[in-house]
């Protein structure tokens, strides 16, 4: 009898311990688990509902308190509308691949979230719609939107997604080794700043994807252009181009620079005064570091004349395999109203993308703000993040190896002849 | 009557066999034929892996793997990495299995706790492993970190091109250690001790025993971990991309596969990549098969085969003659 009774009691113990996660006290209506596919938000409400339910695919909140205030989010949307929505939320490292997989999926999602340069690649091969007619009918006024964070929606004339928030790139500095005086304007202060015994001068830029995004700041910010819009071909091999790497390359310094930035975290441990970061990046490190005393300027330049930094940020777009789009319209139109713009912004660090809801009070998160005057936006063209990620950034990469660095023209005609045949081939 | 009885429980038998095994063949044929079907069609095809169009492009997914280096620049040192892993990897983790095993099996005290101890890493989830490791590999904050403050050196085992493979090499073979003691030792208790006496009569010492009695005795496992090791390490994926993310000389062809799929919508690309690493695989292994000792036990069968097969045409012969 002992036998049956403490399998059982095991097996009881898990069930009950199943259900009880799976209940949720806190809302206002009941959730369901919609297994793959999210949590249904309204599947089981004292609202009238409308029989429609649209999934909505998001980045998840990377704590749980704003995890359920997305939640709350929503469902205050379906008590306003009677719209259910079934919530796909899913962490941002993966949701790319998990995006492209919903389409083949049970739950083809009728709103999502994006990151800001894919728009081009899936406009083009119309797996999202343009939406220029709804936003007619909806009686949306763009000219409210940042116009760069706007523009990145736009795709050979057409508008194929409203920005949800953004953000900019800004130079933080350690204030335990730098003085604000000492915050640099031009590439030259940049390069000659006095740098503490066993201390490095610069985080760096890493490899791949950051590297790619990152090097367009530095490429316009001494007079170059990443991509000719009238050939259509990208020029990373100019003479911009090298002398931007040849910088990046001359920040990187020495060996000591090099063991102290392969730390974990060591920007964040105060062995680094310099860190290139977007306002995702300020409370992070705090978090981390309470008592760093960071510092923020606008990127320096080669003259100090322009401060270029490049864009990132999410965009909502309705993807064409959603078979609602007229209540992901709805959806979309709330999630831009003041109050919740702000909320949803507030969990990825970035700004809402209405020009007027961008406020802060925080003095690092104002230099992010004032960065948006001189914003750079990633070429609208299919297959950028190919070229970015596997080409330019390994190219940066390659440049910046320690041991075995790549000669730098060499490096950029690699990538640039690599891009150009993506770019043809898109 | 009988006949039919006997008929009708077999067929039940038949039915009943196939009703237990029929999870089984579904789960083979959904989640293993099905994905190998398709990623070989994928393979022929540019499809992004989510569009519902797609062309189909023959083996020209194939020749640009291999030729265009323009595109694909880091297939090809993939490759020499992915050879390199094994090499580091595999001679070292049988080698030692071998003489851990050996250790344990000399009825020392504390076997069943050096197997657990043993054993341990192989249970733990790999990305906890890896956490751990990347922490003690900290050039600032970790065991080495603590090494250079000490003696001033900058040994920085993860960031360099001269050490970042070994290091993941060590810490897979590490890591899959416990297991291949554990496959390895109950092979050796199964030698018979007979052997063992024989040779001490003929005046051998542990070390004639270990080559004589013990390797031959264990050779048809150690065979065994040597071709599911290859092919491990030929699929080594999980710690470049958890500790290094393919970079500093680092990046396998599982990597490159993953990324071009992952993050690239590259389908036909990283599927025609996978065929590509199965038929390097493939190679490997026969070549292991045809190389390598298999054991006494092999040989044995083998010759009963062969034996067996004579005896079925003497006999065969015998009928037609009669």
């Amino acid at each position: 009898m002992k036998k049956v009774i403490l399998p059982a009691a095991i097996m009881l113990a898990l069930v009950a311990t199943a259900g009880l996660s799976s209940c949720d006290f806190g809302y206002r209506y009941t959730t369901s688990s919609g297994g793959s596919g999210g949590v249904i938000i309204g599947g089981d409400s004292s609202v009238s509902l409308t029989g429609d339910t649209i999934n909505f695919m998001v980045y998840q909140p990377s704590n749980q308190d704003d995890q359920r205030a997305l939640q709350t989010l929503i469902s205050e949307f379906v008590s306003e509308t009677g719209i259910s929505v079934r919530l796909n939320a899913v962490p941002k490292d993966s949701y790319d691949a998990t995006f492209r997989a919903s389409f083949r999926g049970m739950f083809k999602p009728d709103l999502a979230y994006m990151d800001q340069p894919l728009i081009a690649t899936y406009a083009s091969d119309g797996s999202i719609i343009a939406i220029d007619n709804y936003i007619e009918e909806a009686g949306i006024d763009t000219a409210i939107f940042n116009e760069a964070a706007l523009a990145t929606n736009v795709y050979e004339g057409d508008t194929y997604g409203l920005p949800l928030n953004m953000t900019a790139t800004v130079l933080f500095y350690n204030k335990a080794l730098l003085s604000d005086e000492a915050a640099p304007s031009t590439w030259s202060e940049w390069l000659n700043t006095s740098v503490p015994a066993d201390t490095a001068l610069f985080e760096g830029v890493g490899s791949g994807g950051y590297a790619g995004w990152y090097f367009q700041a530095f490429i316009e910010n001494c007079g170059g252009s990443l991509y000719n819009e009238a050939t259509g071909k990208v020029a990373f091999n100019s003479s911009e181009g090298k002398e931007a790497a040849q910088f990046l390359k001359d920040l990187y310094r020495n060996e000591l620079d090099f063991t102290i930035r392969s730390s974990t975290n060591a920007f964040i441990n105060g062995d680094i005064v310099y860190k290139i970061g977007s306002s995702f990046d300020i409370d992070n490190m705090r978090a981390q570091n309470p008592n760093l005393d960071l510092g923020a300027v606008l990127m320096p330049s080669k003259t100090g004349e322009h401060h270029y930094s490049v864009m990132g940020g999410e965009n909502l777009v309705i993807p064409s395999c959603g078979e609602n789009h007229e209540a992901a319209m709805q959806l979309m139109e709330f999630l831009l109203e003041e109050e919740n713009m702000k909320l949803l912004a507030s969990f990825t660090g970035n700004f809402p993308s209405i020009t007027e809801y961008q406020e802060t009070d925080d003095p690092i998160k104002q230099v992010v703000l004032d960065q948006f005057d001189e914003l750079l936006l990633r070429p609208i063209v299919p297959g950028w993040m190919d070229v970015n990620d596997l080409y330019l950034g390994a190219a940066i990469g390659d440049i910046l190896d320690h041991e075995e660095p790549r000669d730098i023209s060499e490096a950029l005609s690699w990538a640039e002849a690599a891009a150009n045949q993506v770019l043809q081939a898109a | 009557m009988k006949s039919h009885l006997e008929l009708s429980r077999k067929a039940r038998n038949n039915i009943n066999g196939w009703l237990f095994i029929l999870p089984l063949v579904v789960y083979f044929l959904l989640f293993q034929l099905a994905p190998i079907v398709l990623s070989f069609f994928y393979s022929l095809t540019n499809w992004n892996g989510y569009s519902d169009s797609y062309t189909f492009v023959g083996l020209e997914n194939y020749y640009q793997a291999i030729t265009n280096v323009i595109l694909y620049p880091d297939f090809w040192p993939s490759v020499g990495t992915t050879f390199l892993y094994v090499i580091y990897t595999v001679p070292l983790s049988l080698i030692l299995a071998l003489v851990v095993a050996a250790l344990l099996n000399s009825k020392i005290k504390g076997e069943r706790f050096f197997k657990t101890c043993f054993y341990i890493p192989s249970v733990t989830a790999s990305v906890a492993v890896s956490a751990m490791w990347i922490y003690m590999l900290d050039p600032t904050y970790g065991i080495v970190g603590a090494i250079n403050q000490a003696f001033g050196t900058s040994i920085n085992l993860l960031n360099s091109r001269s050490t970042a493979l070994f290091t993941l090499a060590l810490m897979s073979v590490w890591g899959g250690l416990g297991y291949n003691v554990l496959i390895v030792l109950s092979a050796m208790k199964n030698i018979n001790p007979q052997l063992y006496e024989a040779c001490e009569i003929d005046g051998g010492g542990a070390i004639r025993k270990f080559f004589h009695v013990t390797i031959p005795g264990v050779l048809p496992t150690l065979f065994f971990l040597l071709i599911t090791s290859t092919i491990g390490s030929l699929q080594a994926f999980d710690q470049m991309y958890l500790m290094t993310d393919g970079a500093y000389g680092t990046t396998t062809v599982m990597l490159e596969i993953y990324s071009l799929y992952a993050d690239h919508s590259q389908v036909g690309m990283a599927s025609a990549m996978s065929y590509i690493l199965f038929l390097f695989i493939m190679v490997f292994v026969g070549i292991q098969y045809t190389a390598f000792p298999q054991g006494d036990q092999t040989k044995k069968n083998k010759r009963r085969k062969a034996h067996g097969d004579t005896l079925r045409l003497m006999l065969e012969l015998q009928a037609e003659k009669n």
